[in-house]
């Protein structure tokens, strides 16, 4: 993983795992420790953070300086019970999935590996969070011109 | 960064070559609108042949399923038309893939879903390996979101399994 784009899309990948496992955490705590969601976000908020590890590692790999995590990250929503963390987990999915496509499209080699298997456990983690399956998750239709 | 995108036109113009990809005044979309026309990777063409082929082996499987088990319509619909999405988004303009005609059918509801998680996994396994050697890093993402539909379709086809053996369908 040499290229400008490669390490771009890996940027965009790891800015997104900053926000997931701020958004996991957040999750986590509106919801009841010892429910079936609360397990899931546990989870998914341990998937999201080894994968946070991993891309920097791979951008400081690179000899870029890894993005850094902010303080804080608005939500499209406040998360005040269980549905409003399903549904946020499901944002937080989709958005992770747009980042492994691209990273996909502009790695080679170990990384689109990687990114090939994170896309589709963001596809079906998505989809155990309420979204509906789609014929190209993490795609978006491109304009005819 | 803009969203990665896909479409068939995309796909189409890798599958006719640059000369035909300018003719029709479309361009490759991995970083956003381009006006340079998509160039054939060696052995593209060829995985998205076969990725087509593979999604129209499952249109006939899920079709034949639905006949066999109306009952199944409400999930089984959805999955065929997203294999058709697939066929339609991978078969190069040039050479359009045939349908197979109608494949055989277990009379069983859950012997059917096995039958199809295992398509499903297969494709999507081919999906993956196709999407890791794919030369176009377009292409390469097209297929590996071909793989991550099939993934859910799995997912989906566990729970109706899981629903079967529980009786709630």
């Amino acid at each position: 993983m040499t290229t400008e784009s490669a390490v771009e899309a890996a940027q965009a990948a790891l800015a997104a795992e900053h926000v997931a496992v701020y958004a996991y955490g957040v999750a986590g705590g509106v919801l009841d420790p010892s429910g079936p969601e609360a397990v899931r976000v546990r989870s998914a908020y341990e998937v999201h953070r080894a994968r946070r590890d991993g891309l920097e590692t791979t951008v400081r790999s690179a000899s870029a300086e890894p993005v850094p995590a902010e303080a804080g990250y608005a939500l499209d929503r406040p998360v005040r019970g269980p549905a409003g963390a399903v549904a946020m987990a499901r944002t937080i999915e989709d958005r992770c999935a747009a980042t492994y496509a691209a990273l996909v499209a502009a790695s080679t080699g170990a990384l689109r590996n990687d990114a090939v298997g994170w896309l589709g456990d963001a596809a079906t983690r998505g989809l155990s969070w309420g979204a509906a399956p789609t014929a190209f998750p993490g795609l978006a239709p491109a304009p005819l011109r | 960064m803009p969203p990665t995108t896909v479409s068939r036109r995309w796909l189409l113009g890798v599958a006719a070559g640059a000369g035909a990809a300018a003719a029709t005044g479309c361009a490759g979309t991995s970083a956003g609108p381009s006006e340079q026309a998509p160039t054939v990777v060696p052995g593209d063409l060829d995985r998205a042949r076969r990725a087509a082929a593979d999604a129209a082996e499952l249109v006939a499987v899920v079709a034949g399923a639905a006949r066999r088990h109306p009952e199944l319509q409400p999930l089984l619909t959805g999955l065929g038309d997203r294999h058709r999405t697939h066929v339609e988004a991978f078969t190069p303009e040039v050479e359009p893939v045939a349908l197979p005609g109608r494949m055989p059918v277990p009379r069983s509801r859950r012997a059917t879903l096995r039958l199809l998680r295992a398509r499903e996994q297969r494709a999507a396994g081919a999906a993956r390996r196709a999407a890791a050697d794919a030369g176009s890093g377009e292409l390469a993402a097209a297929l590996a979101s071909c793989a991550a539909c099939l993934a859910q379709h799995v997912r989906l086809l566990s729970a109706a399994l899981a629903d079967t053996a529980t009786g709630r369908s």
